[in-house]
Formats: C-alpha cells, sequence, structure tokens
C-alpha cells in the first residue's frame, strides 16, 4: 500500500506544480521529493534490514538515519554541485519541505501499520507530528541553513562540508530515534528535542530581524 | 563591570573560561598519566561532562563569534565541528546509559566524530593560504601513523572496525597534512589543538577496536576535551584580531 499511497499523494502534487512559479513552485517541488524518499528509503530500509538481521545491528538507530538523511537531503547536495546556484535563506525552508514530505508518508507507514483506532489514533498521530514529523523537517532543513551559512566559499570544501552537515543530521536523528525508543527521562528528551530545534531553527532563520546591525555611524 | 560589556571584555572572560576547561582536562590526563589505579571514583562521569561541556562551549562559543564579532569563515567550521563531535558523544552516552551496554563498534556516533575531522579540514583549506611545501611532504606525514591500522588490520583482519580505524587514521593525518601545507602552525595554540584532536581519534579508534585495550588509551576522554578547549582556544584567537 506503500506504493499506492505515495501515488495518490504526490500526483496531484506534480499537477499542481505547473501553475506555480518560483519559490512556491521550489518549495512544493522539495516537498514532492520528500514525499518520493520516504517511498524509497521505506524499501531500502525495509531490504537493509532484513540483510543484517542476523547482527548486532539495530536498525532504526544505524540504518534508517543514514538511507532517511541522504534521501532527504539529496536534491540540495544535487543543486549545489550541479548549478552551484546562490541560495538565499529559503534553503532552509525548501531542506524542511523535504523533511516534512518525507515525514507525512513515514507517517502513513507507521499509522498503517499499526492500525491504531479511535481517540488513541488521533493522539498517536498528533504526537508523530509534533515529534517525528518536526524532527524530520528539521533535521534536512540543519543541512538547508548550513549550506546558506557556507555559500561563498572555496568551492573544493564543498564535498567535506556536505558530508559533515549530513554526519550532524544523521547523529541527532539516530539519538531521537535512541530515546524515543525508551521511557522516562530519554523519551521526553526525545518529544523536546524536534520542538526545542524547531525553535532554534525559527530564531537563526529571523537573525537579522530579531538582532538588527547597529547602524553605521561613520559618515 | 564596564570593562565586561565590551566586546573585549567579554572576549577574555570566554578565554578565561576556555583556560579553566583546559586546566581540568589535563588534570583529567595526569590523574590517568600519574595515579596508580589511573582512575578515582566518579572520575568517568567528571571525564564525561567536561568532554560534553567543553566541545559544547566551543560550538555556541564560536557561533556568537561568528554573528558578532568576525565573519571569520574558520568560526562556522569550528561550530559545525563542535556540534558534530558533541552530538556523535551525547549519541555515545545515551546508548550506554539507556540502553546500558557497551557500544558497538563501529556505530552511527562514528559519523559526528568523522565529521569533525571534515568540517577543521574545510575550514583550514577555506582560510589559510596554501604554502609552498611540496605534496609529497604530506605523504611522509601520513604513511607512519598508517602502521598502525594495518597491522591491525593484519591482525584482527578485515572487517568493519579495523576498516573504520584505518580511516580514523587517514583523516586525522589528512588534517594534520592539510593543517601544514596550509600553515595553520603559525597559530600556535590552534595548531595544537589540531594535533591533540588527531592524536585523540586515532587513540578512539585503536582502543575500540582492541579487545582489550590496555590503561593507558584511558586518556582518549580527557583528550578529547583538551583538543576542543585548544581548539576553541586558537579560533577565539583569530577573533580578537577582528576586535582590536
Amino acid at each position: 500500500m506503500i506504493l499506492e499511497f505515495y501515488l495518490a499523494a504526490s500526483l496531484p502534487l506534480f499537477f499542481l506544480l505547473i501553475f506555480l512559479e518560483g519559490e512556491q513552485r521550489r518549495i512544493l517541488a522539495f516537498l514532492a521529493w520528500g514525499l518520493s524518499a520516504g517511498a524509497i528509503a521505506y524499501y531500502i530500509n525495509y531490504y537493509l534490514t532484513l540483510l543484517y538481521a542476523s547482527t548486532a545491528i539495530v536498525p532504526e538507530v544505524t540504518i534508517a538515519p543514514v538511507v532517511e538523511e541522504f534521501l532527504k537531503a539529496l536534491p540540495l547536495f544535487v543543486l549545489l554541485i550541479v548549478f552551484a546556484r546562490r541560495y538565499t535563506r529559503e534553503l532552509l525552508v525548501l531542506a524542511m519541505a523535504s523533511g516534512f514530505g518525507f515525514a507525512i508518508l513515514e507517517n502513513y507507514v507507521y499509522i498503517s501499520h499499526y492500525e491504531i483506532a479511535g481517540i488513541g489514533s488521533i493522539v498517536y498521530v498528533v504526537l508523530r507530528g509534533i515529534t517525528t514529523s518536526v524532527m524530520h523537517g528539521c533535521m534536512t532543513a540543519i543541512i538547508g541553513y548550513g549550506i546558506f551559512l557556507t555559500y561563498g566559499f572555496a568551492r573544493r570544501s564543498l564535498p567535506a562540508i556536505l558530508f559533515g552537515l549530513y554526519t550532524v543530521a544523521i547523529t541527532i536523528h539516530a539519538l531521537f530515534n535512541l530515546l524515543i525508543g525508551h521511557t522516562g527521562v530519554g523519551k521526553l528528551l526525545a518529544i523536546n528535542l524536534p520542538l526545542v530545534l524547531f525553535a532554534v531553527l525559527l530564531v537563526v532563520y529571523n537573525w537579522e530581524i530579531l538582532f538588527p546591525k547597529p547602524p553605521d555611524l561613520d559618515m | 563591570m564596564e570593562r565586561l560589556s565590551s566586546p573585549l571584555g567579554r572576549h577574555g572572560l570566554l578565554v578565561a573560561f576556555f583556560y579553566l576547561l583546559l586546566a581540568v582536562s589535563v588534570g583529567l590526563v595526569a590523574v590517568v598519566l600519574f595515579l596508580p589505579d589511573h582512575s578515582f571514583p566518579g572520575f568517568s562521569d567528571i571525564s564525561n561532562y567536561t568532554q560534553l561541556i567543553t566541545s559544547g562551549s566551543m560550538a555556541v562559543v564560536c557561533l556568537y563569534a561568528y554573528f558578532r564579532w568576525s565573519r571569520d569563515a574558520l568560526l562556522i567550521h569550528g561550530a559545525f565541528a563542535a556540534v558534530s563531535w558533541t552530538l556523535a558523544n551525547t549519541f555515545w552516552y545515551a546508548y550506554t546509559l539507556i540502553i546500558k551496554t557497551n557500544l558497538m563498534y563501529p556505530t552511527v556516533a562514528e559519523a559526528g566524530f568523522i565529521g569533525v575531522f571534515l568540517f577543521l579540514i574545510a575550514g583550514y583549506e577555506e582560510v589559510f593560504a596554501r604554502n609552498r611545501l611540496p605534496v609529497w611532504v604530506t605523504g611522509a606525514i601520513m604513511l607512519p601513523p598508517l602502521a598502525v591500522p594495518l597491522w591491525l588490520v593484519l591482525g584482527m583482519g578485515l572487517n568493519l572496525a579495523t576498516v573504520l580505524t584505518l580511516l580514523f587514521f587517514i583523516l586525522a593525518m589528512g588534517l594534520v597534512a592539510v593543517s601544514v601545507l596550509y600553515s595553520v602552525h603559525l597559530y600556535g595554540v590552534l595548531f595544537l589543538g589540531t594535533l591533540a584532536v588527531a592524536l585523540t581519534h586515532m587513540l578512539y579508534a585503536v582502543r575500540s577496536t582492541l579487545p582489550d585495550p590496555p590503561w593507558l588509551l584511558g586518556v582518549v576522554g580527557p583528550l578529547a576535551a583538551v583538543s576542543f578547549a585548544l581548539l576553541a582556544l586558537g579560533m577565539l584567537g583569530r577573533s580578537k584580531e577582528a576586535l582590536l
């Protein structure tokens, strides 16, 4: 059913893309990519989990973050390496759109697997909406904002920076997956982690509005 | 009080803070090297917190200095490196404390440790000018230490752990080589921090690979804190130039 849901959710978006222009089109394109990344990641994770089933590897901590963060951020890497276009802080929003698109599909996967009914399903979906979904958006947004911050740096250092940002996203994702699977303080931290990250990203996105530079009085 | 409200005053305060962390870290290294038991009750916790506080503080201070004092690209690379390491280390402790088992080597945490080298290499290449030293010098720097991971591969076979240890050595020596080719040694404290971070991760990789590591490798944790304190001091030293 994953492929069917992916097609049902993404096909209308592709039609909408035709009518949109500029920033709106880019944001929707990244959201649609996120959905695609979710579908691809589902199959890759599934096969890798089977492959490493006999080992001590914990898939949700070791395999999923590596696969998912790579797929979500892929258009950012391609944009930079192939086109090397200058982007503004909009890159953070584009990256976040990809992450949220991914989360939409992943939420569907979990909801359809667990088949929770009644009020429990609403609580579950809301909890996922403010934790895992925000986490996916923020992880990719970190890569996007990191790229924006380092724009203008030497092209030769770009691969190292991109891989470095990718490792940051993987590590936070793995930490989140590790903590969310446990009870007590760990789970509480995991629930708060995406919201704290979201608040931090909101502040850095609006940094120049929140902390304007004092006017230069020298004539 | 007035002096502390000025950028130079705040800069001085931050430098003093990192010197304090450096002193604590060096003290912890001395504990491993000179105490008969190489430890004391609570040593592990103090060492862990010192590492996290040092690397976390470096990340915050580098970002603060970048946005408020100087648009030195090295600060942003340094911040990313420190964030990457802090997260990886947090993951390591979270795993050990929550699941209460020793983390299998290698894990996702290794990605964060590797990130440190990538950010620092990119930062040095970005900020410093390439000197006229021939590239083959890097070979002379990199090859001798590589004997250690190759010896591990020969003894323990080719597996994920030994291959990752080899990668750690290549990245660590690569960082040292880049810092030599880009004259990072002109900034003494920064260069010392670079050497320390390279040594720390090489020792860490060996400790994680060996089934029964020697007591001397217990120095890895405190040495990591020393590395980040030195790196932070080196980067703060550069940002001071913008304030003068």
